[in-house]
């Protein structure tokens, strides 16, 4: 078998030699026609994960909060319940309860997804991403259950 | 634009090389329910404008050489037929996310380069067989990657992606595919080549996995599965670079 490389110029090529070529053509004055900044207006298909993606600027926002209320606790029993008051205001209460919506979409898609990710073939044939998937909801469902227990126990 | 009943308006793409501002010319064409937009697009080319410019070749969607934006949508032009459209006027573009280099024809050195970047051919290694004997595969091992190979570059998955679109250095869907096809073969030693390629910032970690380019895959391939998988074995060959820095050594 003749192995392409064994083909190629002599000089010797870094791996990521295309990488020049690219730039050189970014002086090019041809058009170069591409999806613009609406790309995620195009189809219901890019709507919905731009709006995956898009959850992740919420569950930040709840990070903040989240780090706020680990400072309060370690201030002490008066900065903590301060802290709960404001977290109960109506606009902090939208802003957890859309996270949790953003949240629930965003596990759900990933979960959905993830026989992408992994193929596993029973001899010729992948087997059914059901067997995937289900396993994580279970772990998902079992860990929210034991918080859940612990929260309200 | 009129719409004449056994007629259908195309809107085309019109670039030559110095224009500055977009142009579009528009064309009347037969409307015959078994032609597919290539067949239009052939008639404009035969009977009404010989100066109109687009790439084709097999007519079967094989080739993957007339991909076009058609009202948007990356797709062969062999496959598009008009009866979806009709009588609504066809928009025909220049693929998106390529330099055009006239009226529907794009540049593909810089696809061509991303391909070449991620070796796919087999390489050789400890699994040569003896001189003179074939390679043997069993159907498992060739079920591994069969998917993958039925690529035919034509490169709509680029004009779908858009990661691809915003930067232009990723090395893109067909290319990662194609070099997944080389790594699940039990025949290519070269995994490991491919992952300097892989791994780079311009590699798998650019996509985001909008999963576009698999809608439009015209041959059923799932580039953005195998992007997902690349991205797998990356983080796996890298947390093992972390735990056996030296590798095997």
């Amino acid at each position: 078998m003749t192995d392409p490389e064994k083909r190629r110029p002599s000089h010797n090529l870094h791996s990521n030699w295309w990488l020049n070529h690219t730039r050189y053509r970014q002086r090019d004055t041809r058009p170069r026609p591409d999806l613009g900044a609406t790309w995620w207006l195009r189809g219901s298909s890019y709507f919905f994960v731009f709006i995956r993606e898009l959850t992740s600027v919420f569950i930040a926002l709840y990070l903040i909060l989240f780090i706020g209320l680990i400072a309060a606790l370690y201030i002490g029993a008066e900065a903590y319940n301060d802290y709960m008051e404001l977290l109960w205001s109506p606009p902090l209460t939208v802003i957890q309860v859309f996270t949790l919506l953003f949240a629930l979409f965003h596990t759900v898609t990933w979960f959905n997804l993830t026989p992408k990710a992994v193929r596993i073939l029973k001899g010729e044939s992948p087997i059914s991403p059901l067997f995937l998937i289900t396993p994580l909801y279970i772990v998902w469902l079992g860990v929210s259950s034991i918080v859940l227990w612990m929260i309200f126990s | 634009m009129t719409v004449d009943t056994d007629r259908i308006p195309l809107k085309i793409s019109r670039y030559t090389e110095g224009q500055t501002t977009d142009g579009y010319d528009e064309y009347m064409v037969p409307y015959n329910e078994d032609w597919v937009v290539l067949d239009a697009l052939n008639y404009i080319k035969d009977y009404v404008d010989g100066s109109l410019a687009y790439r084709w070749s097999c007519r079967m969607g094989v080739c993957g050489s007339c991909g076009m934006m058609i009202n948007g949508k990356p797709k062969l032009t062999c496959s598009a037929f008009l009866s979806e459209y009709y009588p609504d006027p066809i928009v025909v573009e220049p693929l998106a996310n390529f330099r055009v280099e006239r009226d529907l024809i794009v540049d593909m050195d810089d696809f061509i380069h991303k391909l070449d970047s991620v070796k796919p051919w087999l390489i050789e290694g400890d699994s040569v067989p003896p001189a003179n004997r074939e390679y043997k595969q069993t159907p498992a091992q060739l079920a591994k990657y069969k998917q993958y190979s039925m690529c035919i570059n034509c490169t709509l998955c680029y004009s779908a992606c858009p990661v691809a679109s915003n930067e232009p250095e990723f090395v893109g869907p067909a290319a990662i595919a194609l070099a997944q096809r080389y790594n699940l073969d039990s025949r290519d030693s070269g995994k490991e080549q491919r992952l300097d390629v892989l791994m780079a910032n311009e590699g798998v970690w650019d996509c985001t996995f909008v999963g576009e380019c698999s809608n439009v895959c015209p041959k059923g391939v799932d580039p953005a599965a195998a992007i997902q998988q690349a991205k797998l074995e990356s983080a796996l060959a890298y947390a093992k670079s972390l735990i056996m820095p030296k590798g095997n050594k």
